[in-house]
Parts: C-alpha cells; sequence; structure tokens
C-alpha cells in the first residue's frame, strides 16, 4: 500500500503530478520506440532489472510481448539456449550496469556495440535509466504498476 | 597512454551541451530528454536549491565526477551556497542542515540504497515535512538524475563512455569544484537550466570532445 495517496497505484501516483510525470512517460515510452534495439530485447532487460530488485509487480508487468519460455528463463540466461547473442550481451550489460555500472568493461560494451552499434549502446543505457527509476520508485513507494498485484509491504 | 571514447558525440555543435553530447546520437529519445530535463527544474514546486541538493546527494551515491562538479544557475540564484553543498557530502549530513534538508537527503539515501527498505518513521516525517506534490517531485527528479547520472559521461566511476588509462591524472573523488573558477554555460539554443561547470573536470571527463568547456570557456566568469 503506498505511503503517499492511500488506494492509488504507481500509474495513479505518476498522474498526481503530470508536468513532470508527462515527460518522464515519454521518454519511458519512446525507447521502445527506437530503431537502434529490438522491443523484446529491451524488454528482457527491464525484466532481468525486476528480478535484480526483487519487484514481482514489476516482472508480472509486459510492456512488449517476449516469449513465454524466455521469460521463463530468464533468470537463467547465461545457460539458456533460447536467447540470441544480441540478447546476451544486452542482458550482460544490463547486469553490471544495475549492480555498479564503474564495473562495465570495454569487452562488455563492445559486445553491445557489436550487435546494435554506438547508437544501441546510448539507447540502452537510456532505457536501463528509466525502467531502473521507474522500478524504484514503485518500491519506493509501495505502489504497483497498474493492473498488477500490490509491492509487499 | 591514448584513451578511446566508448561512444562518439556527433559531428554537428548545435551550442547545447546535451544535444552536442553521445546523447545526441539518438535522436528519437532527445526531445523528450530535454523535456523531462528542463520539467524536473521548471514545473514542480520545489525551490530550484533543494532540486540541487538532491541531485548533488545522488551523485555522490552514483560516483560521477562531472555530476558532482557542475551546479544549475538556478540553483545558485535560489540561494544555493557551497557551504550548504559541503554539508551533504560527508555521509552523515551535518547537523546544521535543517530538518527538512535531512529529511531530503534521507530520501534520495533510501532510494539509492533500499528502495524497498523504508521505514515507518522515515514515511511519517517525510509526509509531515512534505507536501504530496513536493513528494512526487522530489521521487521524480531523483528518479531522473539517477539514471542520467549512470548514463552520463563520468569515466571515473560509470566508465560508460570510455575507458581510464592507468595513472591518468583525474581529480580526487571527494574534491568539489572550485567556485571560484565557475563559469556560465550560455550555448545557444539551451533549453534547460544553465550549468554551471567547475574548472577542472569537464575537458578530461566531460562530454566526449569537451565540448562543454570549450562553451564555458567562452562565457565570462559569473
Amino acid at each position: 500500500m503506498n505511503w503517499i495517496v492511500e488506494g492509488l497505484d504507481r500509474e495513479q501516483l505518476l498522474d498526481r503530478l503530470p508536468a513532470i510525470s508527462g515527460p518522464f512517460r515519454e521518454l519511458y515510452q519512446s525507447v521502445y520506440r527506437l530503431p537502434q534495439v529490438a522491443p523484446e530485447t529491451l524488454e528482457l532487460c527491464r525484466l532481468r532489472l525486476a528480478q535484480l530488485h526483487h519487484s514481482d509487480a514489476d516482472f508480472a508487468l509486459q510492456e512488449v510481448p517476449v516469449s513465454a519460455e524466455r521469460r521463463a528463463q530468464l533468470q537463467d540466461w547465461p545457460r539458456a539456449s533460447v536467447f540470441t547473442d544480441e540478447q546476451r550481451a544486452c542482458l550482460e550489460f544490463t547486469e553490471v550496469h544495475a549492480m555498479d555500472c564503474g564495473a562495465i568493461t570495454d569487452a562488455q560494451a563492445d559486445a553491445v556495440k557489436a550487435h546494435i552499434g554506438e547508437d544501441g549502446l546510448v539507447a540502452l543505457l537510456q532505457a536501463l535509466g528509466v525502467f531502473d527509476g521507474l522500478i524504484r520508485l514503485g518500491l519506493l513507494w509501495q505502489a504497483a504498476p497498474a493492473g498488477v498485484h500490490q509491492h509487499a509491504s | 597512454m591514448p584513451v578511446s571514447a566508448r561512444v562518439q558525440p556527433p559531428a554537428g555543435n548545435s551550442g547545447n551541451v546535451i544535444r552536442d553530447s553521445a546523447l545526441g546520437i539518438v535522436p528519437g529519445t532527445l526531445e523528450p530528454y530535454l523535456a523531462l530535463n528542463a520539467a524536473v527544474w521548471d514545473a514542480g514546486p520545489l525551490p530550484a536549491a533543494e532540486v540541487e541538493l538532491a541531485r548533488l546527494r545522488n551523485a555522490r551515491h552514483t560516483g560521477c565526477v562531472m555530476c558532482q562538479a557542475v551546479r544549475y544557475d538556478v540553483a545558485i540564484n535560489d540561494g544555493l551556497t557551497e557551504e550548504k553543498v559541503q554539508m551533504i557530502r560527508a555521509n552523515e549530513p551535518d547537523a546544521e542542515l535543517s530538518p527538512r534538508e535531512r529529511l531530503l537527503v534521507a530520501f534520495v539515501d533510501q532510494y539509492n540504497l533500499d528502495p524497498a527498505g523504508m521505514n515507518d518513521a522515515l514515511r511519517s516525517a517525510l509526509r509531515n515535512q512534505f507536501s504530496e506534490a513536493e513528494l512526487l517531485h522530489l521521487s521524480l527528479l531523483v528518479a531522473w538524475f539517477n539514471g542520467s547520472s549512470r548514463w552520463a559521461a563520468c569515466p571515473r566511476r560509470c566508465r560508460v563512455w570510455r575507458s581510464v588509462s592507468p595513472g591518468e591524472s583525474r581529480p580526487p573523488r571527494s574534491a568539489g569544484p572550485d567556485v571560484s573558477q565557475l563559469t556560465c554555460y550560455r550555448g545557444s539554443g539551451r533549453t534547460s537550466p544553465g550549468l554551471l561547470l567547475a574548472g577542472w573536470g569537464c575537458d578530461t571527463w566531460g562530454t566526449g570532445r569537451g565540448r562543454a568547456c570549450s562553451h564555458a570557456a567562452r562565457c565570462a566568469p559569473r
């Protein structure tokens, strides 16, 4: 149950300050329209961030379709065979970025660029920033995404 | 030892520090990025000095040298002093901070360290000190600055844009900017509040080609 305005989900809370949440949402939505990174790849990265943050509500959310098989095997992606090389490079980058962005190696950045280019790397970074931000806000507010069960309080 | 950038900024020179950074090579997010950056400064109820305190406390968590080295002119104009900034640099914020400022710092720390773990006492104190709109503004600005700080040109810790060579000279992490050398970024086409750039840092640690510093150098010192 969120502690700022009782009874509201995360989207309803965002709606209370549209002058800022509007541009935030536009940035969030714009990353899925970028030509540099496949929407499913971005969604896998968002879902992996949700796992790392232990946010069941954000993992339950679906922004773009992801195959059930990939979703089920995401936690064990290094050993799973259902992911493409591009997805694997982006997932590895996502994990290090989430835990310590200073620990990203040239090899990890190069692996991403080899698949999606320099502009793809920048696009991925921007996406990770807004994904991580929205997940953290949900956890901080104790407010789940609309239509998804509440964060445990 | 030569340093290679991981990402090159666009070839043009618009005069806007964001457009001319590596972010400019992804035009699909550029306008939303600029709009959000302007909104967190201009469209919320918190005064600019408090926005800047929260931004700088966040930058301390991400370890972004560039983010810690700049000041926004609107915050300075709102009364933010370097003495106040120094009060939030330590692990434990200075006792001379106001109760409201200490809560602001606590909120930023919670966001960075354990967003799911806020206790009832802190929630209650925040609700008593800040309005609903202020809490939402604080939340969104921290989310924004945290994300942008991670992708910013901060090779010291967030070595996203380029590698750092062993032995390369760089400012100590704990050092603040020399305020006597602050210059005002007034590039043409500016769509967000002005950046005040520290005298050190940006050419080496900035946006790929040091354009921010080049612009600043042409501006009259404040």
